[in-house]
């Protein structure tokens, strides 16, 4: 599949991918692919931004005579060279040789590295098992771990076809994930009905 | 510092202030009555500002082109225009350093309006280390040169912009309209007066008119004008030139003469600036003054190649004055179009051109990446085993103890 963008800052636990199109990063939720010389690492996108490539400078509002933001856009034609997109992912696991695994590898993505989206084999493989949410609820992300991991089951159950089974063995996968918080378990329970 | 007693000072500063803004208030309705009232013709007045010029002992003066009270909505913009803009920054020579060079970093902008909206932004930096870059020599007599530094490369450092600039509005597609912008002067200020010696000032100017023929070239084929932007603009030439209209007898030699001790019939329009008088004509956005030729001597005594035309333009924000060369100023297209195209590069970067605005952040050296720069050279130094003695002065300021 077509690279998306390059690893900017990586670590143990995390990478930031600087994505190659403005406002084109993959879903919340998706399982991503970089890796170093020794093995491919996946990673779960958990936080997407859009800002000014400078930091000193922000974005300020242009639009209050432009008719639609694609006015905006054409009457600015410089502001696509000054905002990027970059999309943070928590590292779930790897695959070494064709050996998927679900733990943090030895070593972080290499900066500079390319990042691919994970095209539906490769999800269904890597997702055969589910013990990469534990990591997930772990990981200390500031996303709300909720809202993340119905929207990781989603995103793997798309590539099934939402196929019920799948969803049910993910329910039970995030059971004990909520601890005693039922109505926070009820409500990504909720988020990951096939309707 | 101390505050506190600063502070008073700083309070104290604002009494005779708040009294000169009144009494400056009264001076400018004054002078916008004198403009109003002039039912002299652009040529008399031509006549008379030529007349006063030869009396004067340089007094900044400025020729109309059109009625004094003129004032000129912006028109449209093609819908299809290339923009381009230049600024500059350096890293000064630093005489207390081990090796002697200077950077010049220089901004290109090129924005593209119309159906394929683009843009290019990117910064150029030029490193100088060679003897003929370091020193400016006389032709006729090698020993005799001068070092690029302080206001040297201050000028150096604008016709680098100007070379730049050409190149940037020759690479436009040329059967679109351009409009090639300069965050400065058309002049080189730098080089005015006696600093410098002939051999420096013609060596810089030749280069300097070569790439302001370049754009000249190029806008005989399709439009392609190109306008010096200054911002908050000290000049009085206007009001100097009221000054003229205004008193009488015609030829005052007391007005002009800036050291006389006697007071002239045009006295209460001394002192005022030609940026505080047309915020006064110029209302709304966008508007522009008549059309003026500078009669100051220092392009008419130097191969500038053309002479220097000007406008004040009203940005919403505040006055600016917009220099542009005779073939743009003659043409009357031409004018409008630099015209319209400022008023919309104002309008984008609300309050002040878009282009030029790009073009400074492009070219601006932090402070980081100046240490960075010397820090790259010690490390280049280091690795060739090339001796870096630094002089005891640069050694102090970097560490300050107690």
């Amino acid at each position: 599949m077509n690279r998306i963008g390059e690893v900017v800052e990586a670590s143990t636990t995390e990478f930031i991918v600087q994505s190659y199109a403005l406002y084109e990063a993959p879903s919340f939720g998706a399982l991503v692919r970089t890796g170093n010389p020794v093995e491919a690492i996946y990673g779960v996108v958990f936080r997407t931004e859009t800002l000014s490539i400078d930091p000193g400078r922000r974005p300020i509002a242009r639009g209050r005579d432009a008719a639609t933001e694609a006015d905006l856009y054409r009457d600015n034609p410089q502001l696509p060279k000054l905002l990027r997109t970059d999309f943070h992912c928590v590292i779930v696991g790897g695959c070494r040789g064709d050996q998927p695994f679900q733990h943090l590898p030895p070593q972080p993505p290499r900066v500079h590295g390319f990042v691919y989206p994970c095209d539906a084999p490769e999800i269904r493989r890597f997702t055969e098992r589910l013990d990469f949410f534990q990591i997930i609820a772990n990981a200390g992300v500031p996303a709300p771990s909720g809202e993340l991991l119905a929207a990781v089951a989603r995103e793997a159950a798309q590539a099934r076809d939402l196929d019920e089974t799948f969803l049910l063995a993910a329910g039970e996968a995030l059971v004990p994930l909520f601890g005693d918080d039922l109505q926070l378990l009820t409500a990504v329970l909720r988020r990951l009905s096939p309707s | 510092m101390d505050l506190s007693a600063t502070s008073r000072q700083i309070d104290a500063m604002g009494i005779p202030m708040a009294a000169a803004q009144e009494s400056n208030s009264q001076r400018l309705r004054a002078a916008l009555a004198v403009l109003h009232e002039c039912r002299r013709s652009e040529q008399e007045l031509q006549e008379r500002v030529a007349a006063h010029q030869s009396a004067s002992r340089g007094t900044p003066l400025a020729s109309p082109l059109e009625p004094l009270a003129t004032v000129v909505a912006a028109g449209r913009c093609p819908d299809e225009l290339d923009i381009v803009a230049v600024d500059g920054s350096q890293i000064d020579v630093d005489r207390h350093s081990f090796l002697p060079c200077y950077l010049l970093n220089i901004g290109r902008v090129r924005i593209s309006y119309g159906g394929s909206p683009d843009a290019s932004l990117s910064s150029v930096p030029y490193l100088r280390y060679e003897e003929s870059d370091l020193y400016i020599a006389d032709p006729l007599d090698p020993h005799r040169r001068e070092p690029v530094a302080g206001a040297l490369l201050h000028a150096r450092r604008n016709v680098t912009e100007m070379r730049e600039l050409a190149a940037l509005a020759l690479q436009t597609p040329s059967n679109r309209a351009a409009v090639a912008l300069l965050d400065n002067s058309l002049v080189l200020w730098g080089l005015a007066g006696r600093r410098f010696d002939p051999y420096v000032k013609t060596i810089l100017l030749e280069e300097y008119a070569g790439y302001l023929q370049q754009l000249a070239a190029a806008n005989r084929d399709r439009p392609a004008p190109i306008a010096g932007y200054i911002s908050r603009p000290d000049g009085s030439q206007i009001i100097n030139l009221l000054r003229a209209v205004a008193c009488e007898p015609a030829n005052c030699r007391h007005c002009l003469a800036r050291l006389s001790p006697v007071a002239g019939a045009c006295d209460y329009l001394a002192g005022l600036r030609d940026r505080d008088l047309f915020a006064r004509l110029l209302r709304l956005p966008g508007q522009r003054s008549a059309l003026f030729r500078s009669l100051s001597s220092v392009v008419r005594e130097h191969p500038y190649g053309t002479e220097l035309y000007f406008f004040y333009l009203q940005t919403g924000e505040e006055i600016a004055r917009v220099e542009i060369p005779e073939w743009v100023a003659l043409q009357p297209d031409r004018l409008a179009l630099v015209h319209a195209a400022l008023a919309q590069q104002i309008r984008q970067g609300q309050g002040y051109p878009q282009a030029l605005m790009e073009a400074h952040e492009q070219a601006v050296v932090g402070g980081a990446d100046r240490d960075h720069f010397w820090f790259l050279v010690e490390q280049m130094l280091a690795e060739r085993r090339l001796p870096a003695d630094a002089s005891a002065k640069a050694f102090s300021k970097r560490t300050r103890g107690t």
